[in-house]
């Protein structure tokens, strides 16, 4: 299967042929998503309407760290198979994760003013979450950093490799950290069950920022494909 | 071979003793800056030493983490070590050590000082610079890992720095809260196991993350 998607051009193809697919899928389930959140979802018996704020910023964390876990598989990819678009996936999704760790933060923040009374708490969930945040940045700096693009491509990978080693260690940290400063969590722990009126459009709201995600990469990718073909298009001209 | 590089780091310490100095010169000030900025009264500054204590150590040593491979790099030592077929991971444990033992060291006699400033009990200080040894160590691990992915990139320094930080967060809070209880007659050996283990993870990563770093950054020089 590797192979298979080695071949940039064949990559791209097929990357073209699904881009319409995921457009329809993302507007829909937003579309949906969007409607049954706004409209038809009941509000919170306690929250009132800033419940709402979940249909976001729950999908939204949860890309935010399945993306660190993308960047850290591709990243492997590349290290072990050389896959040259492994890197160049690793590097499309940096910016997106960052951006979600960064809109999670903010949703957080605006849903935590109405509820707890504050935009920010230092919870043990927060602060790896911000944590997160910056090994995205840290990511991105290093890859970038290097007067020949493709130099930065292995350290940045095995950045993203350590960086994946060392989450559940600073995760962990955290907890113990926050536990013993913060005796009385504000976040409720254990699983809080949900009525179908709010797991329906919370599920569309899932695929939508999925498909979104999914669009945007690929989209960033084949940005970045193009670009690398013209870079070294002008080079031969250079050189011929 | 590895004795031998031991042996030329420490005729370099030996010779060049403004390194160390300007890095405990450097922490000292650090810890200055935290009464300065709280205000003197003992009470509340007793509140927050160990914190004040291990941001200091945590910010004097990244900057200094800069020169574990720099040097080397661009006298063409690694190439050299690279070629005769010595292990470079090994190479860059030895350059740990040996910053942990003539910057690290240094660092930790200074700790005494620190005692004076903040009113810390003497017997108590056996503990707290085995505490903070452990987490020198523990970061330099990291710093290696930090200073040989940074290596030929722009603004390297303040890069490695941001690197290395987010690593460093469970060393600050095992270390801080081992020492906190050192110091108020805790327990304080859950944290500095954890501390122990936290930095025995990173025994394991760097040799092997520093080892691919330096090996592409001489490969794609």
């Amino acid at each position: 299967m590797f192979d298979f998607f080695a071949n940039p051009t064949r990559f791209a193809r097929m990357a073209r042929a699904l881009l319409p697919w995921l457009k329809l899928i993302c507007l829909t389930a937003f579309g949906f998503g969007l409607y049954w959140g706004l409209v038809t979802s009941p509000a919170d018996y306690q929250q009132g309407d800033t419940v709402r704020i979940m249909y976001i910023h729950v999908p939204v964390a949860w890309l935010a760290s399945s993306s660190y876990f993308l960047l850290a598989l591709s990243s492997l990819f590349y290290l072990v198979w050389r896959h040259p678009l492994a890197d160049i996936g690793a590097r499309a999704i940096a910016p997106i994760g960052m951006i979600f760790a960064g809109l999670t933060l903010f949703t957080g923040s605006l849903w935590g003013k109405p509820t707890w009374g504050t935009y920010w708490v230092w919870d043990a969930r927060l602060t790896s979450m911000l944590v997160l945040f910056f090994f995205f940045i840290g990511y991105m700096a290093l890859s970038n950093s290097f007067a020949d693009r493709r130099r930065g491509a292995r350290p940045a990978a095995i950045l993203a490799l350590v960086g994946a080693i060392n989450l559940p260690i600073v995760k962990f940290s955290v907890d113990w950290w926050n536990t013993l400063h913060q005796p009385a969590s504000i976040l409720r722990s254990g699983g809080v069950s949900i009525d179908a009126s709010m797991l329906y459009p919370l599920m569309s709201m899932f695929i939508a920022f999925q498909a979104f995600f999914i669009l945007i990469v690929l989209m960033r990718m084949l940005a970045m494909l193009q670009d690398m073909k013209q870079q070294s298009a002008a080079r031969d001209e250079v050189t011929s | 071979m590895l004795w031998q590089i031991f042996k030329r780091d420490w005729r370099l310490a030996m010779r060049r003793p403004g390194d160390a100095l300007s890095y405990i010169g450097f922490f000292v000030m650090i810890a200055t800056l935290f009464p300065l900025a709280l205000g003197p009264a003992p009470d509340k500054l007793a509140l927050v030493t160990s914190s004040i204590i291990w941001i200091a150590v945590l910010l004097a040593s990244i900057p200094s983490f800069e020169r574990l491979y720099a040097e080397d790099e661009q006298s063409g030592f690694i190439d050299r070590l690279f070629v005769s077929g010595t292990s470079l991971g090994g190479y860059a444990m030895v350059r740990v050590l040996s910053h942990f033992i003539f910057m690290g060291g240094p660092l930790l006699l200074t700790l005494p000082v620190m005692a004076l400033f903040f009113g810390i009990a003497l017997g108590k200080l056996g503990l707290l610079m085995m505490i903070v040894a452990i987490g020198l160590l523990s970061l330099t691990l990291l710093g290696s890992i930090g200073a040989s992915l940074t290596l030929g990139a722009r603004r390297s320094g303040i890069l490695a720095a941001i690197l290395i930080l987010p690593l460093a967060f469970p060393l600050l809070i095992f270390g801080t809260l081992a020492s906190e209880a050192v110091l108020t007659n805790g327990d304080f050996m859950p944290h500095m196991l954890l501390l122990i283990s936290a930095g025995l993870v990173l025994l394991v990563i760097s040799p092997v993350a520093t080892l691919y770093a330096l090996r592409f950054a001489l490969e794609e020089r």
